[in-house]
């Protein structure tokens, strides 16, 4: 339990603190260590920190993971466009850039994506958070 | 460098790197030289906060938060090449970029394990 709670811990500050840092164009990644990448390692510290702080405030973390699963579900669309926008941009994919197959069925998923996250609040509210 | 390209899809938000592969910003504007009616010619790559906040207010607003709200701008010349990133000549100091993370490597130094 340990381990399996300290590892998603680990992986969430670490998502937050790459997620900041590509937007931003900061020098990320472990492989630089803390002095090679100073913004990329303040910016995961200081997300533990709050994520410490949140924790303490006796809020309910299975209550509190419902809603954060919610939210990314309406989130969703707006992680998976990018990565659609990335795998038809050749300069970064070369030979491996998206043909048409693999674009119609990403257009397919990006619908499918897109009912999952314009449902996921009415569906939050009508089933009370699913325990209806 | 030469020769005409979407500025949007192949330059603006591309990643930086110094000539020492450092990352250090993004291109966050670039500044347009041309007669009304002629060609655009790309004259320097605008980058930092404060430029960022023009184009998106909000993100630009975030980024001064934790970068402090810089404004630089590097000449086209010093551009080696772009594609996925934006190669630059110089290391990123002499342009001014990655001032935040300079600021940030004296309180770094502080910890142990640092270089681990």
């Amino acid at each position: 339990m340990l381990f399996a709670v300290s590892g998603a811990a680990i992986d969430t500050l670490f998502a937050g603190a790459y997620n900041l840092a590509q937007f931003l164009g900061w020098e990320w990644g472990r492989y630089r260590h803390p002095s090679g990448a100073p913004r990329f390692t303040v910016t995961w510290a200081v997300l533990l920190v709050l994520a410490v702080a949140l924790v303490l405030t006796g809020v309910d973390p299975v209550q509190l993971t419902e809603y954060a699963v919610i939210s990314s579900a309406v989130a969703l669309p707006l992680t998976y466009i990018p990565i659609l926008l990335v795998a038809n941009d050749r300069s970064y994919m070369r030979e491996y850039v998206n043909g048409r197959r693999a674009n119609i069925l990403g257009l397919i998923y990006l619908v499918v994506i897109g009912v999952v996250s314009i449902a996921a609040v009415p569906l939050l509210i009508l089933t009370n958070v699913g325990q209806n | 460098m030469s020769g005409a390209f979407n500025i949007g899809l192949a330059l603006l938000d591309r990643q930086l790197l110094d000539s020492e592969g450092r990352r250090c910003g993004k291109v966050d504007d670039v500044a347009l030289e041309g007669a009304p009616g002629g060609p655009l010619e790309i004259v320097a790559i605008l980058s930092g906060s404060a430029v960022l906040r023009r184009r998106a207010p909000i993100a630009g607003r975030l980024a001064s938060l934790f970068g402090g709200d810089g404004r630089v701008r590097v000449p086209w010349d010093e551009v080696v090449e772009f594609g996925a990133h934006v190669k630059l000549r110089k290391t990123a100091s002499e342009y001014g970029l990655g001032r935040g993370d300079d600021r940030l490597k004296t309180f770094i130094a502080k910890i142990p394990g640092k270089d681990r």
